[in-house]
């Protein structure tokens, strides 16, 4: 499964948001998007998910052009997790039921049902499908549109910031759910992250925007602390230590260490 | 708990709700059948419906066309208030709010003081008022589409043009009454109160099959304004052409408050209320909040309609009145003890 983006431009007034954006992804890829504040990460997602308009952009799924598909075709190729949506005064139940619309509308088929009953299994949502999703806990919140995600059964999955209220243990199950997913569904996800540490350990791509350009399209483990500083404008350096690499920002690791000692 | 488990309890208590109100409805109709300055026993009602005495006249001639009119109209009511909050993602939007109500208004004083008197006579005359009170609701309805597709269909853009509209008619209505006779004044004056006297067979069939039009093609999108409650995003993403929906939504929801609003004048409270009051115990999943939210506007426009002959008795209030009157506080209240108005 591959999917091409090419030729994609996007400008509010004379402020160019994405420019001269183009790019391949294959399926098991978790392709991390990071950049600064205003970089266009989140403007490249709703163009993906065919939610801003794409104009001369073309976006296609092997076949697929994105550009010509109905609403409900493209649901069920690509699922987006919004950074920033209202909660509606619904049940869990029926915010799975949603992930399913696009195929049956109105009426659910036995198929759809079975689906909702398995995926209700697989993320241990049984306590909680009466529940409004209004009192349920961030994480659980997050955890339930994920799974309403999923059921679209997408084959690109489109999370914008998806951690960014999670506590913790809330992050890294998210983190750790959305890397097996991708791998046992062969799906294409993309993820924009802020936490550069999240990305080093979570995703096998990384895409750097930066003023709507990309800045380095490059495999994760081929990062350097020069890139990070050219897309931060910050003193950045990157340091292995059992295995793992860690980011630190401002000043070397030696000041950090001897910053944290001080502070003790 | 199993799936199966809780889709058995939902159901349950769909059901049990629909009942409450189905059996609330049948309550109120035959109050408002029986009551009256004939008084009639439990064991003649049904003979009411047959024979052919003046009492029998009376039920199947006045009383019984007002009550069936009081259950259409406020389902009427009911159902476009829940899809226009639905669409517009606003729990005070209703046909008030968005102007279409000062817009019949307007239409109606248009009839009634520059057609009626001067132009127009015979059968047309008759039913000028509810068509320019039609025609003018359904251009407020467009209008306000129209402004919001200039601006990309936002539901606040689409509010406030309801709000500026409402305003706008309201003044064309009170600029007219000023310059007629004070006959005619007080005629539109009377027309805006809202009274279910001028029910007739043939308004209740053009009513039904309205109503039932839009309860199949409104509840068919069901999960679609359950998606819009995650947003405009979210919503395109699980399957909803946002735009196109909105503004069919609307448009449905119009025609159904002017042709209610055309044949009986301005009835406030039910389309915001009737929602609000089946979110309350339900939630706001749209499978059960269109139908439901229909049924307990009847019981509402029902209820009020019996009120408002048996109150001030043998003075019978237009019906207008009292909604408006009782609706106020009901909302408030739903307000103050309800956190699930959203």
């Amino acid at each position: 499964m591959t999917l091409r983006i090419q030729n994609l431009y996007y400008a509010v007034g004379k402020k160019k948001l994405l420019d001269a954006i183009g790019m391949e992804a294959f399926g098991g890829d978790v392709i991390g998007i990071i950049g600064p504040n205003g970089a266009g990460k989140s403007t490249l997602l709703k163009h993906i998910a065919a939610i801003l308009p794409l104009r001369a952009a073309t976006i296609f799924l092997d076949d697929s052009d994105f550009a010509s598909l109905e609403p409900r075709t493209l649901s069920k190729k690509v699922a987006y997790l919004s950074q920033f949506s209202s909660t509606p005064h619904i049940s869990v139940l029926e915010a799975l039921e949603l992930g399913r619309r696009a195929y049956s509308g109105m009426q659910l088929s036995h198929e759809d049902r079975h689906k909702i009953a398995h995926c209700v299994e697989e993320f241990h949502l049984n306590e909680l499908l009466e529940r409004s999703l209004e009192s349920l806990s961030g994480g659980e919140r997050q955890k339930i549109l994920i799974a309403s995600a999923l059921l679209q059964e997408p084959s690109v999955l489109l999370l914008d910031e998806p951690i960014s209220h999670l506590d913790p243990k809330n992050q890294l199950e998210m983190l750790r759910a959305m890397r097996s997913t991708t791998r046992e569904k062969g799906l294409i996800t993309f993820v924009v992250l802020h936490d550069i540490q999240h990305a080093l350990h979570y995703t096998t791509r990384l895409i750097m925007l930066k003023e709507g350009r990309i800045l380095h399209d490059i495999p994760t483990k081929e990062m350097t602390h020069e890139m990070l500083e050219a897309l931060f404008d910050v003193e950045a350096s990157l340091h292995v230590s059992h295995g793992h690499t860690f980011v630190y920002y401002g000043h070397s690791h030696e000041e950090h260490h001897l910053h944290h000692k001080h502070t003790l | 708990m199993s799936l199966q488990k809780a889709y058995r309890k939902r159901q349950i208590k769909r059901l049990s709700v629909a009942l409450f109100l189905g059996v609330s409805i049948v309550i109120l109709l035959w109050l408002s059948v029986i009551s009256g300055s004939n008084g009639v026993r439990i064991e003649e009602t049904f003979q009411l419906f047959t024979c052919n005495d003046q009492l029998g006249m009376i039920v199947q001639a006045i009383r019984l066309p007002r009550a069936l009119a009081a259950l259409l109209v406020g389902m009427l009511l009911g159902l476009s208030g829940v899809v226009m909050q639905g669409v517009l993602r606003n729990p005070l939007a209703s046909p008030f709010t968005l102007g279409i109500s000062q817009a019949a208004g307007f239409g109606a004083s248009l009839a009634i003081i520059v057609f009626e008197t001067t132009l127009l006579d015979g059968w047309f005359s008759f039913l000028s008022i509810p068509l320019f009170a039609f025609l003018s609701s359904m251009l407020c309805s467009l209008l306000i589409i129209w402004l919001g597709k200039k601006v990309g269909m936002s539901p606040t853009v689409l509010i406030l043009a309801g709000v500026g509209l409402g305003s706008l008619f309201h003044s064309g209505t009170m600029f007219l009454q000023y310059f007629t006779t004070e006959i005619n004044a007080a005629a539109t004056l009377f027309w805006t109160f809202g009274d279910l006297s001028k029910a007739t067979y043939p308004i209740l069939w053009i009513l039904s099959a309205v109503f039932f039009i839009s309860l199949v093609v409104l509840w068919s999108s069901h999960w679609k304004f359950d998606a819009l409650g995650f947003g405009d995003e979210s919503a395109f993403n699980k399957g909803v052409n946002v735009k196109t929906f909105r503004v069919s939504m609307l448009l449905f929801s119009s025609l159904c408050t002017a042709l209610a609003v055309a044949f009986f004048g301005i009835i406030g409270f039910i389309g915001l209320v009737a929602p609000h009051m089946v979110r309350l115990v339900l939630g706001s999943a749209h499978s059960a909040l269109i139908p439901l939210s229909a049924l307990s506007g009847g019981v509402l426009l029902l209820g009020a309609d019996w009120a408002a002959r048996m109150m001030l008795y043998p003075t019978i209030l237009p019906v207008g009145i009292l909604t408006s009157f009782i609706g106020a506080p009901m909302l408030l209240y739903l307000l103050v003890s309800g956190k699930k108005i959203k």
